[in-house]
């Protein structure tokens, strides 16, 4: 499959994945992303297969079990914004 | 090299003490890693208390393991209480961890001694260890040279004798590859034989968390030591039996295949010879060598990084800054909070194969490439299923090359992604493998040969790699910076 | 005459399982608790932590599929959900996209139209973000992240609000039969996003608008009937109906169009391979069917044929599974289920709504309550009487036996005691008495109100009737 990255998909893949691409970086990320998935069409030759899923039985899994939960000091030990037991951001709206 | 069985039972015949041992490494650290900065975290109290208990129970004749009061270093991917775990990554650069991961708990109920934190390339995305927040690591044979990738730390700091083993993980090769560079023995167990829980996450189904150290019996030891079933993993089955006291005796009909697709011209001409010699030597020993073609290896590379990136996009994304973590000052609103804290917090490298994986698992790409990469590897793990009917071992070099210089690999990226090429097939079929040293190049610099085998069957490479290291000596070499014996032998 | 638009509505119910541990990890799903004191490394999403999936939570999911007619996945995957939002601390949702557990089934309305439902599937729930109006700052806490949900999916084959309630109870009353789900909507263990559209019959599907997160049945009904009112309205102006996700107001009784984070979501869903695929098999199936309970329709079935009880009591009665339970319970401890079933659909719902909690949260033992009604039966105490014993067990307060004498509501079953009221009163009302024998009947009443004052309201009224009508027949 041929695709072209363009500045309006290094745009999006970057807002999907909570980055932002330094002005001085995009050339070469656009360049370097590019030459990977033009690499990976190498993958176009092999045929179509169909995949099998092959699952674990019920013995595999974990009893419906309560465990002690970690203390909120554990669990708020490395939050930058902590208030009351919960970590805090800026407002969300809805 | 001293291995560090061998130390362990000096520990346990009163001719070594567990605090001296420490504090020999401790030196050593203090003396040789500002040329090598493989250390990025230093627990020395916490290390010496875990000596005197040590040293307590060596005593009582009580030892937890034949490696109690043995000191070693742990890969900065793992998670270990109360200490510094950060991925090499800035973004961790202040995450203290609350819990221990599984392998590093079995470790403690063993005895070991854990002063060190050792360097990788962020987020275990590399191979050269020059990607990692707290600088680059050198190679001990040459420090103009990289030690390899990602867990170019745990090599380095065996490699140059400051702990007798440690602990690194291996995605593509990641174990296998620094070992092979820095001329010391590295183990990746097959998936599943070890609980990933505390690992931070790269590549959910190609992690693996693995032995370096002098000798594979070395590993075949730690790793009994860390492998097993885990509540707390559901991708864990641990394995059937202890692979220690499988070591021992000779190769008789060992069948042992040679991949031709390994040894072709993309190969250096050192690094093939070397290899080459090891299958003779594997052949004194008994085994039987062929050569064959094992087909699908052209498609390794990408469905590697295919699968691999869109799996970090995910485990990566966790990464906000809200509950742990890099937190960008002064954001005005969440998506700032979010954009600025992860572009803050990662490098390049990372924040590319982010990007690289979101693509791949995107509305419309999906299909042609997440889905068409699942596909590839399975064909793959086809393609290995039939070389085992035929082989009970598959011989190979672990990298095309030597250690590259520092600063060559990440200018071309493609080139270097190419370099996992003999590594990474092996972790897209899950199965167990072991780099050996094989002796050095013309410049000195070393060699590795990679042994591979059938998925759970982890003993019998071990058996195989400690063979070949009983009948030679090339694991026994020491670089330059060793400056002679290490630790009293 | 056929209505001009007709109104499509399609349900994504999420209802939390009540399992005694989470999804992935073994932290309690109890409600309540100061924030992040109910979590872990796997459920707050700390690097290097992973999910392990609760067998308790499968076995509920079959049991909802099996009672709602579902067929049940044989290999069902688990898939990762990818969006970015405080209250998911992994930044992804354990969810299913390709292989949900279970498929297809339905409910039938009790106008015998069928609505049919596309799937369930099995998630972990969110946390909960709280404003915090001292810092203009939203705190997040982590608690219910990880509680297991279900996600039951209905094809668009609702019409009306009515239609939509009748099946949100009656899916309600389904799951809480199965034992999977506890029901209680203002704990927000169901919950109902709408996806509404409106159409000329004959024509296609409109555009449909989503409300998320409703979980009153009353404001669902609202929230249905101005939603398509208002799209109605739209049409007929020659204006478009956006695709579009609106939050309902139940103050003010209509909805507005939320701010739009992302237009179309790119979830980028793939299959979580921390799981491993589940695989059930036949065995698990039939222990699956043997172990499912006595469903609504069944039992409302059984309670008309054998309890002998009208029709409307017994819809009523069946529609919440806890009334069932204490019913069956009373009876097993010797009352007889008529009576049961009288003093639940008067006192007990009475109680209940007094107290504004559902039948499931009250805390009655079905021992007391078969006491009380023993002795009420047996003239020990009369029909206040028993109401103040039921107000004071629940009050949980001790045993009925210990209730009575403290109380003292002992009814004077001593005949001397209620001759000599009765005596008193017949000689302090000589002409109530000659207005009785004269045929004014109705007198007994007063006269049978003042033997009753004298006795302190401690006997039983059938008795003293009885008794006065002995007296003034000599």
């Amino acid at each position: 499959m041929k695709i072209t990255i363009t500045d309006e998909s290094l745009d999006y893949l970057a807002a999907l994945s909570r980055l932002s691409v330094p002005e001085g970086e995009r050339e070469t990320l656009k360049r370097e992303l590019q030459s990977l998935l033009d690499y990976m069409e190498l993958l176009d030759a092999l045929p179509e297969t169909e995949l099998q899923i092959q699952g674990q039985g019920r013995e595999t899994l974990r009893g419906d079990e309560v465990t002690p939960s970690y203390p909120v000091e554990a669990i708020t030990l490395n939050g930058a914004a902590v208030r009351g037991g919960a970590f805090q951001v800026p407002q969300t709206v809805e | 090299m001293t291995t560090a069985l061998e130390i362990g039972q000096r520990l346990q015949n009163g001719e070594l003490c567990a605090e001296e041992l420490l504090s020999e490494s401790l030196s050593r650290v203090k003396a040789l890693d500002k040329d090598l900065n493989s250390v990025v975290g230093l627990y020395e109290e916490q290390a010496f208390e875990q000596a005197r208990a040590a040293q307590k129970r060596l005593d009582q004749k009580q030892p937890l393991s034949a490696l109690d009061g043995v000191p070693t270093g742990l890969k900065d991917l793992l998670c270990a209480l109360g200490q510094r775990s950060a991925a090499g990554s800035k973004m961790l650069g202040s995450f203290v961890s609350p819990y221990d991961a599984s392998a590093v708990a079995k470790l403690r109920a063993a005895g070991a001694v854990m002063p060190l934190r050792l360097n990788m390339d962020e987020f275990a995305m590399g191979s050269t260890t020059e990607t990692s927040f707290f600088g680059q690591t050198k190679n001990p044979w040459d420090l103009a040279r990289v030690p390899g990738g990602s867990s170019g730390g745990s090599a380095a700091a065996v490699a140059a004798g400051l702990v007798p083993y440690a602990l690194g993980s291996d995605t593509g090769g990641s174990i296998r590859q620094p070992a092979s560079h820095c001329g010391v023995t590295g183990f990746k167990p097959s998936y599943g034989a070890v609980s990933r829980y505390g690992l931070i996450a790269y590549a959910s189904s190609l992690d693996q968390i693995g032995p370096i150290a002098p000798s594979a019996r070395d590993c075949a030891a730690v790793l009994d030591l860390i492998s097993g079933a885990d509540p707390h993993d559901a991708t864990s089955s641990g394995l059937a039996a202890p692979t220690l006291p499988a070591l021992g005796g000779d190769l008789k009909g060992l069948r042992i295949g040679l991949p031709e697709e390994c040894f072709g011209d993309g190969v250096e001409h050192a690094v093939r010879e070397r290899v080459l010699a090891v299958a003779e030597a594997l052949k004194g020993l008994g085994a039987s060598v062929e050569r064959f073609r094992l087909g699908g290896l052209e498609y390794a590379v990408p469905t590697y990084y295919i699968i691999a990136c869109a799996e970090a996009s995910s485990n990566l994304s966790r990464f906000d800054g809200v509950k742990y973590g890099h937190r960008a000052a002064n954001a005005p609103d969440l998506s700032s909070l979010y954009v600025n804290s992860r572009t803050e917090g990662f490098g390049p490298e990372v924040r590319k194969r982010i990007l690289l994986g979101t693509f791949v698992l995107s509305s419309g790409y999906y299909d042609a490439y997440y889905l068409k990469a699942v596909k590839a590897q399975a064909r793959i793990r086809q393609s290995y299923e039939s070389a085992f009917a035929r082989f009970d071992l598959i011989l190979t070099p672990v990298a095309p090359s030597t250690a590259p210089r520092l600063g060559e690999s990440l200018s071309d990226p493609l080139k270097m992604y190419l370099s996992d090429i003999f590594t990474v097939s092996v972790n897209l079929a899950g199965l167990p493998a072991l780099s050996v040293p094989a002796g050095l190049d013309e410049s000195r610099l070393p060699v590795g040969a990679q042994l591979i085998g059938r998925r759970f069957d982890d003993k019998t490479v071990l058996r195989a790699g400690d063979a070949f290291q009983r009948a030679t000596s090339f694991h026994s070499l020491t670089p330059p910076i060793h400056g002679g014996a290490r630790h009293a032998s | 005459m056929p209505a001009e638009f007709e109104t499509v509505i399609g349900l994504e119910v999420h209802a939390e399982m009540n399992t005694a541990s989470k999804i992935f990890c073994g932290c309690e799903t109890a409600f309540g608790g100061e924030p992040n004191t109910h979590c872990c490394p796997v459920c707050m999403g700390l690097p290097g932590a992973l999910p392990v999936f609760n067998g308790g939570v499968a076995e509920k999911a079959i049991l909802a599929g099996l009672s709602l007619g579902c067929e049940i996945t044989r290999e069902t995957v688990f898939d990762r959900k990818n969006y970015f939002y405080p209250d998911l601390p992994k930044a992804y949702q354990i969810s299913q996209l390709y292989h949900p557990i279970c498929q297809g089934g339905g409910i039938e309305l009790a106008s015998g139209r069928f609505i049919r439902l596309r799937e369930i599937h099995m998630e972990e729930d969110a946390g909960k973000l709280i404003h915090d109006p001292w810092t203009e700052s939203t705190l997040a806490d982590y608690n219910r992240c990880g509680v297991p949900l279900m996600e039951i999916v209905t094809q668009p084959d609702l019409r009306s609000p009515e239609e939509v309630i009748e099946f949100m109870q009656s899916l309600k009353s389904i799951l809480e039969y199965a034992g999977v789900t506890d029901g209680k909507m203002h704990e927000g263990s169901l919950r109902a996003d709408l996806n509404i559209s409106v159409r000329r019959p004959g024509e296609g599907f409109g555009t449909r608008t989503e409300m998320k997160n409703m979980n009153s049945f009353k404001a669902i009904q609202r929230a249905v009937t101005v939603e398509s009112e208002r799209q109605i309205a739209l049409i007929k102006r020659g204006e478009r109906v956006l695709q579009e996700t609106r939050r309902w107001d139940d103050n003010r009784d209509l909805s507005y169009p939320m701010r739009s984070k992302e237009n179309a979501q790119d979830y980028r869903y793939f299959p979580e391979p921390d799981l491993p695929a589940l695989h059930i098999d036949e065995g698990w199936l039939n222990e699956a069917c043997k172990a499912l309970p006595e469903l609504p329709k069944a039992k409302r079935e059984r309670y008309f044929a054998q309890f002998v009880l009208p029709r409307h009591d017994v819809e009523i009665l069946c529609q919440t599974h806890a009334l069932t339970v204490l019913l069956e319970r009373t009876a097993e401890q010797g009352a007889s289920p008529k009576d049961a079933a009288n003093w639940i659909l008067s006192d007990v719902l009475r109680l209940c709504r007094e107290r504004e909690i559902e039948p499931a949260e009250l805390q009655l033992a079905p021992k007391a309550l078969a006491e009380i009604i023993a002795a009420v039966n047996g003239g020990r105490v009369n029909r206040s009487g028993g109401r103040a014993l039921l107000e004071h067990v629940l009050a949980g307060e001790k045993a009925v036996e210990a209730a009575i004498a403290e109380l003292g509501l002992e009814l004077a079953g001593d005949e001397n005691a209620l001759g000599a009221s009765i005596a008193e009163v017949l000689a302090e009302n000589p002409d109530a008495v000659a207005n009785y024998r004269a045929g004014k009947v109705k007198v007994l009443g007063f006269l049978a109100g003042q033997c009753m004052q004298k006795l302190k309201g401690r006997a039983d009224p059938r008795r003293v009737s009885e008794l006065l009508r002995e007296e003034l027949a000599k």
